[in-house]
């Protein structure tokens, strides 16, 4: 990316500060402005508490939504492509994800156990419920784009592959999966991002990570905090979901005018 | 076998085409000592062919009682006007259509799938766009785990896209693409090769390019071809055989034995023995496209 490009960011983060500290010194006085916020940012990367919040969150993230990847892309992909698994298949799916993250919580504190294991000495605890709010943010645009993905491919490229001598599973993965990729990308920029936005309802709730931290300086009355857990959470939101684009560009250079 | 393809067959051998009758039976006992395993047969029988679609309701007939041989290493244009049934039938030699009635035949055994045996090239190009060129012309191989690297490459070298290897299919020219995709189709070795106007989205001038290298392939590689068109010029220019076909439903009006010189160029457009040909495919082929398209007039006007 060239300096200009930087320089269309640069701005576009610069105005944001510049309204916000225009809104901070004439409007209400409980609003605190980025200088105030930048001091609790100063300590809050001196407090360990601070980092275990943005480590527990982002392992939270990672986690839920590689494995929402892993089943949704080949769940997907068989969906679009065979029609009578899709009418098997699809309506469930339809009927459960206009379910709002938050009306999912209660059933996932009360039903779903909490896993505790130990890798490598390391004792893990694994906040089920948190993970399953976020894995359902990740988990719905993959599918639904998966499932359009190959819906798009033209019927002609399975034709052109039948005759060129190819079985059915090397159809699928020589058209159906390269060809359904550029859309299951576009997928999992949009999953990651509602990963990030689930899992901050689901630790609000149920406890653990930045979600918690926002909640526990809410209920504390600390306004800085509150801003230093958003920020936080935008930039760690904004930087996953750079590297799912980045990762997916590396792989669809045939995609015509597509740019890093 | 037809009297036709004998003919063909035999002009395809010779260099220096002579009409005698006696040099022609040389000929054609040379021809079949060659082609042993295939001698008295042709390569593809088709009898009493029949499609009928009904999508809603009413039927239409694209192909109606077709009978056609092909002989091995024989090139047959089909010409007709537009919605004519051409293209049925070749997706019923290619294995992607089920007649409705009859039968088709190639190598001696009924056409019942898709098979690389049978290749084909669509009317829009149909490289995989996320394989690189490479990638594209190994792909038929691949699929038998039998990729021949030196076969592709002199494939590549052909058709003048070494070098071209890494790049993806948007990133070439049209002409480039369709050479392209003649490469992937070769590179599965097919024995006939099914071609549904591959040229007519180029200009002019790379049409004419590519007609000529399809040409020069066919003799260096002793295939066979079917090559749909409506291009009256193509199809005479190519052909050993024209199959012209009537409108609606698609029967098989008349076939023009083309006995131009091999190897042809485009110098030939303006030889007397092509306008002659020329003339008598357009006496052919003019009623039929009138009549399709009052087909087609009053299609849209009842739709």
């Amino acid at each position: 990316m060239d300096p200009v490009e930087w320089g269309k960011r640069g701005v576009s983060i610069l105005g944001l500060l510049v309204i916000w500290f225009v809104v901070a010194t004439v409007g209400p006085g409980t609003l605190p402005g980025p200088i105030a916020v930048a001091a609790a940012f100063a300590t809050s990367v001196q407090d360990p508490v601070y980092w275990d919040a943005v480590i527990v969150s982002t392992l939270r993230v990672l986690g839920s939504f590689t494995v929402a990847t892993l089943v949704a892309v080949p769940l997907g992909l068989l969906m679009g492509w065979g029609v009578v698994f899709r009418d098997f298949t699809f309506p469930a799916f339809e009927l459960l994800r206009p379910i709002p993250p938050i009306a999912w919580i209660p059933f996932a504190i009360l039903v779903l156990p909490a896993l505790s294991f130990s890798v490598l000495g390391f004792g893990i605890e694994v906040s089920t419920p948190v993970v399953f709010i976020t894995f359902l943010g990740a988990f719905f645009p993959v599918l639904l784009n998966a499932i359009e993905g190959v819906r798009g491919i033209d019927g002609e490229y399975s034709r052109a592959a039948e005759s060129l001598g190819a079985a059915d599973w090397q159809i699928f993965r020589h058209v159906i999966f390269p060809g359904a990729l550029p859309a299951v990308h576009r997928g999992m920029i949009v999953g990651m991002g509602l990963a990030w936005v689930n899992l901050v309802a689901g630790e609000m709730i149920s406890g653990g990570g930045l979600g918690f931290m926002l909640w526990t300086a809410y209920t504390g009355g600390s306004y800085p905090v509150i801003f230093v857990g958003m920020i936080t959470i935008g930039v760690l939101g904004y930087l996953s979901s750079t590297v799912v684009r980045y990762l997916g560009v590396s792989r669809l250079a045939w995609v015509e005018g597509s740019t890093a | 076998m037809s009297e036709h393809e004998h003919e063909s067959d035999i002009e395809r051998q010779s260099e220096d085409r002579q009409h005698d009758a006696t040099d022609r039976e040389v000929l054609r006992n040379g021809h079949n000592e060659e082609r042993a395993q295939v001698a008295g047969e042709s390569l593809v029988e088709i009898n009493g062919l029949t499609k009928t679609y009904d999508p809603d309701g009413a039927a239409v007939t694209a192909v109606e009682d077709l009978d056609l041989s092909i002989g091995d290493n024989e090139f047959v244009t089909v010409l007709g006007p537009s919605g004519c049934g051409k293209s049925t039938l070749m997706e019923c030699i290619a294995g992607y259509l089920e007649p409705t009635e009859g039968e088709v035949l190639v190598e001696g055994e009924h056409v019942e799938e898709p098979d690389p045996s049978r290749g084909v090239v669509f009317q829009s190009n149909r490289l995989f766009p996320w394989k690189t060129i490479g990638q594209n012309a190994r792909f038929g191989p691949q699929m038998r785990n039998a990729v021949d690297d030196e076969r592709i490459q002199e494939l590549l070298d052909e058709t003048g896209l070494t070098g071209f290897e890494d790049s993806y299919p948007h990133e070439l020219s049209g002409g480039m693409q369709q050479r392209a995709e003649l490469v992937r189709l070769l590179a599965n070795d097919p024995a006939i090769m099914l071609m549904d106007e591959p040229f007519s989205g180029l200009d002019a001038m790379t049409k004419e390019l590519m007609q000529e290298m399809l040409l020069d392939i066919w003799e260096q590689e002793d295939r066979t071809v079917l090559f749909i068109t409506h291009d009256l010029e193509e199809a005479i220019f190519l052909a050993d055989r024209v199959v012209v076909m009537t409108a609606r439903p698609g029967e098989i009006k008349d076939v023009i034995d083309v006995d131009l010189d091999r190897p042809r160029d485009a110098s030939m457009f303006t030889s007397e023995a092509f306008n002659e040909h020329q003339e008598h495919a357009n006496d052919l082929i003019h009623d039929e496209a009138e009549r399709a398209m009052e087909q087609k007039e009053a299609e849209s006007k009842g739709a």
